[in-house]
């Protein structure tokens, strides 16, 4: 059945401090946006609304998927990825989250794909580079990202440590475009102050596959 | 026999449907040095034999190189998924690949 | 899993965890198994089949955990009897085998998209299912990366990375052993449809940040040369020859060394036990069964030794590939090569080298051919026949007659072998599903000094644990009958025999042995091929090993030397029937012993580790039987042939 299609690489990722949620990690840009959709293909609306799934988030490449109360996905588990599996074959089907609505001040202005973008950074600096940072007594803060350019700030330890020019932003633009793989260049920025210039660092060549 | 392998012999490698390409032809056709990417295994060919490729690591869309020949031409090593195996040239005819540069 | 400690030692040895090691081959999982397990392993078989089972304790946080090592396969969908082991052992409602608690699965971190397809499968059970990733030294060295932690948050499972059984990695999996009910479970196992299961390892491997590593330039280097048509197919048969002549000539001295061990500590029983009978009973029985299993161990461990290099360092799947076209012919594999060459030197550890086959059948085949090839138990009899009826001063310019009718031997037995081999194959198949050829060939790595070191131990204690039994038994059996009933000195002398010359009394002895009336017994069986009951007596000893026949032979002639008959064998008469008064050892009798001993499968040391090898009696039986009416059929041509010629 699955034979003429290409399938999506998907394969779930349990959260720890959350056990009826699953995070479904897909391709980065198979769906084109985050947050929660308006509409899903037919396979996966079946499951929200015969109340199997109580919630549906998409992330940069993933999609979260939570259990309503009582269920177990040692049962659902299957029926669920064939529903996820059949709804990712159709990502046109897929309506992203209205953005009219946003209050953001820079809202007005984006480009298609800044709030994954931004989604990206954050969820980066959320994790594995960004607990390496703070572990190392440094902050980094997104200033923008826009049209798949990221500028962020480096500050507290980082700004004196020789490390921050490659091992920092290599690994954060790494991890960046794991997840938006359409980046450009990540800008790194010291912290204001006085003699601080603006430092711009072409970074690496996407690795040809 | 165990459920689960009731369950696994009953897997179908079915053959991906993808026409016949303009450099379609068979693995042993190939000479060493030879780069292809696999189209899938042969309609024709015993539903445990296709298995057990597919297990092995010949799967449709995965990348083979012809390292090298045996002495008599028989058996050939290909280089599939990282690790380098020997097939006899009747087993190598049942996959089909696309040519790469 | 409620604690051990205030419970009996019977119950805690209900309560001992059991770990399975599941993995393809080469992924390690042996190299593991000994790092874990070390001399506490012991080797068995599965029930019914020829598929050996490995087993060992590991100590774990003060707790013992039985670990055993399962058959290696690609796939949980079997296509030989090995690997239906693996999917019988996992499957928990067959009752046949006991089925582990946990599984630890091995994967070589250089072949990840394949071995994943393995994993996939075996996280299909409920085990709990823990990985250990191997080779990720190597993984590195050849540009390859891959995130452990990820790749443990991405499949569900605890993994581990632990380098050729390195003690700081082993620490932390012991640990883990120690608790396997809390290893994380997968709260959705992955697929098992095979283009999601493909699409499930792409994404795994995506998220684990894995990058495939190059090709290893050491190992294409080394095979331009090894696998090369020219040099390759030299340097195999170097390397084959050397081999052949470690296991001959290399193991000569030793053997003889312990055969000489055993002739002084014999001649020291003698001289210190004083009841004659008594004395030779433990002197020949007892010292010469045990001398008689010793004598087969500098063989065994020499052999293993160069097998468990020559496999740990990845020569044996290439031998097997360069060979693979020839021994196709008879049905087998590359590998079956070194088992029927190592036969030439003795049939024993060329049957134990077909456990390095990975197909049961072709292990079958190849046992059923193995004793065959001319061994060099066969040589001392060789000699003894020939030199009875082939002059040695006859031949043709520099090819002497005794030469050449040694080599035909040699050659007929090669051929045979091959055949045979070839035979029990074909049987095989029509039974068995036919399998896809196919033979991973793994980069050269530096096997681990431990491995080889307690693989070669363990084959051989298994040899003298299970087999050296058996011969033991055999030999006494064999004394007892040649020696019983005893005579005491009054009978020697009312049978007109001279007590005091040895020669006569053991001559008298063996001629009116329980033995001899055996050799009277199958007289009707083997009068076709001219042998009478005395020649019998020695096909009936050389049971324990076929040389034995010389001697025998000798003492039932009354010869001064025992051990070179010749003389005495050449005036031998036939005492009744049509041909009485004739010479017994006349070219065609001659021609059939030749011939049978050629086929029969006159050693129960062979018959024993074959039961061992197998598993079961089942193919000693069919290939003492085959080979039996082989030997028979053959021996009476001969002697038409060769009396319808002079």
């Amino acid at each position: 059945m699955a034979g003429d299609l290409a399938v999506v690489p998907v394969h779930p990722e349990s959260l720890p401090d959350d056990p009826r949620t699953l995070r479904w990690v897909i391709p980065a840009g198979t769906l084109g946006f985050v947050g929660m959709p308006v509409e899903v293909p037919a396979p996966l609306r079946q499951l929200l609304d015969d109340a199997t799934l109580a919630g549906l988030t998409v992330e940069p490449a993933a999609v979260r998927l939570t259990l309503a109360a009582g269920l177990e996905w040692r049962e659902q588990g299957v029926r669920v990825r064939d529903a996820l599996q059949a709804a990712l074959a159709v990502p046109e089907q897929w309506q992203a989250p209205d953005l009219a609505d946003a209050t953001d001040a820079m809202a007005a202005m984006a480009a298609p794909g800044d709030d994954v973008l931004r989604a990206a950074v954050h969820q980066v600096l959320d994790g594995e580079v960004g607990d390496y940072i703070r572990s190392h007594g440094g902050q980094v803060i997104l200033l923008s990202a826009h049209e798949s350019e990221v500028e962020v700030q480096l500050s507290g330890a980082c700004r004196h440590c020789p490390a921050s020019d490659v091992t920092l932003t290599e690994r954060l633009e790494g991890g960046v475009r794991a997840l938006y793989p359409g980046l450009l260049r990540l800008t790194a920025r010291d912290e204001p102050g006085p003699g601080a210039g603006r430092r711009m660092l072409r970074l690496i060549p996407t690795r040809g596959r | 026999m165990s459920v689960l392998s009731a369950f696994l012999s009953d897997r179908v490698i079915a053959p991906t449907g993808v026409a016949g390409e303009r450099t379609s032809c068979a693995l042993s056709e190939l000479k060493p040095g030879a780069r292809a990417r696999i189209i899938d295994v042969r309609d024709e060919v015993d539903q445990a034999v296709a298995r057990r490729l597919f297990d092995l690591g010949f799967r449709p869309g995965v990348q083979v190189d012809v390292v090298r020949r045996a002495p008599m031409a028989d058996p050939v090593i290909f280089r599939v998924a990282g690790c380098e195996l020997a097939l006899r040239r009747a087993q190598a005819r049942c996959i089909r690949v696309s040519l790469e540069a | 899993m409620t604690s051990a400690t205030g419970q009996t030692a019977g119950h805690a040895r209900q309560s001992e965890a059991r770990v399975a090691l599941v993995g393809s081959p080469n992924s390690g999982k042996t190299t593991l198994f000994n790092a874990l397990t070390g001399l506490r392993a012991k080797t068995g078989n599965y029930p019914g089949v020829t598929v050996s089972r490995y087993e060992g304790a590991a100590e774990v946080a003060g707790r013992r955990v039985v670990i055993e090592d399962l058959p290696g396969s690609y796939s949980l969908d079997p296509i030989s009897p090995d690997e239906r082991v693996l999917t019988d052992v996992l499957d928990p409602l067959n009752a046949g085998v006991q089925s582990p608690d946990a599984l630890l699965v091995t994967l070589d971190a250089t072949t990840m998209p394949r071995s994943l397809g393995l994993l996939a499968q075996v996280m299909q059970t409920d085990f709990p299912v823990c990985v250990v990733l191997t080779f990720t030294d190597e993984l590195t060295r050849r540009q390859g990366a891959l995130d452990v932690a990820a790749l443990s948050r991405a499949v569900g499972v605890p993994v581990l990375a632990v380098t050729g059984g390195r003690r700081s990695d082993l620490v932390a999996l012991r640990e883990l052993l120690s608790r396997p009910q809390e290893w994380a479970r997968p709260v959705v196992p992955p697929p098992h449809a095979p283009m999601e299961v493909a699409a499930w390892i792409t994404s795994v491997l995506s998220s684990a940040r894995y990058e495939l590593p190059e090709g290893d330039a050491r190992t294409r280097r080394v095979d331009a040369v090894l696998l090369h048509p020219v040099w390759g197919t030299l340097v195999f048969f170097v390397t084959m020859f050397a081999f052949f002549q470690v296991i001959f000539t290399a193991a000569a001295p030793l053997q003889d060394a312990i055969g000489s061990l055993f002739a002084w500590l014999g001649g020291l029983a003698n001289s210190r036990i004083s009841n004659g009978l008594l004395s030779s009973f433990v002197s020949e029985a007892l010292l010469g069964g045990v001398g008689g299993v010793l004598v087969f161990l500098p063989q065994i461990v020499l052999l293993f030794l160069m097998i468990n290099l020559l496999e740990g360092v990845g020569y044996m799947a290439r031998a097997a590939f360069l060979m693979d076209r020839v021994m196709s012919k008879a049905g087998l594999e590359g590998r079956a090569f070194v088992a029927l060459l190592s036969s030439v030197a003795c049939a024993v550890p060329g049957i134990m080298a077909t456990r390095t086959l990975p197909s049961a059948r072709d292990r079958i085949a190849t046992m059923m051919g193995a004793p065959l090839m001319t061994c060099s138990a066969r040589l001392p009899v060789y000699v003894l026949l020939i030199g009875l009826v082939v002059p040695s001063g006859a031949g043709w310019g520099p090819i002497s007659a005794q030469g050449a009718t040694m080599f035909g031997l040699y050659l007929v037995g090669a051929l045979s072998a091959m055949v045979a081999a070839w035979v029990f194959s074909r049987l095989g198949r029509s039974s068995g599903p036919l399998l896809p050829f196919s033979m991973e060939i793994p980069p050269y790595r530096i096997p681990s000094a431990r491995s080889v070191a307690l693989s070669t131990l363990d084959a051989a204690r298994t040899f003298l644990r299970k087999v050296g039994k058996i011969i033991l038994v055999t030999t006494i059996v064999l004394w007892l009958l040649l020696n019983l009933p005893a005579r005491s000195t009054a009978d020697l002398q009312a049978a007109g025999v001279n007590p005091a010359n040895h020669t006569a009394v053991s001559a008298y002895v063996i001629d009116h042995s329980f033995g001899a009336a055996v050799g009277h017994a199958v007289e009707p069986v083997f009068q076709p091929l001219g042998f009478d009951w005395r020649i019998n007596i020695g096909v009936l000893a050389s049971l324990s090993a076929r040389e034995v026949f010389v001697a025998t032979l000798g003492q039932v002639a009354a010869a001064e030397t025992p051990d070179t008959p010749t003389i005495a064998l050449r005036t031998m008469r036939v005492e009744e029937g049509p041909r009485a008064g004739e010479l017994l050892f006349t070219p065609p009798v001659v021609a059939a012993l030749l011939l049978f001993f050629l086929y029969a499968l006159q050693c129960m040391s062979t018959i024993a580790v074959m039961r061992r090898e197998s598993g079961t009696w089942r193919w000693p039986a069919i290939a003492f039987g085959y080979m039996f009416v082989l030997a028979w059929v053959m021996g009476l041509a001969a002697r038409l042939v060769v009396g319808a010629v002079t």
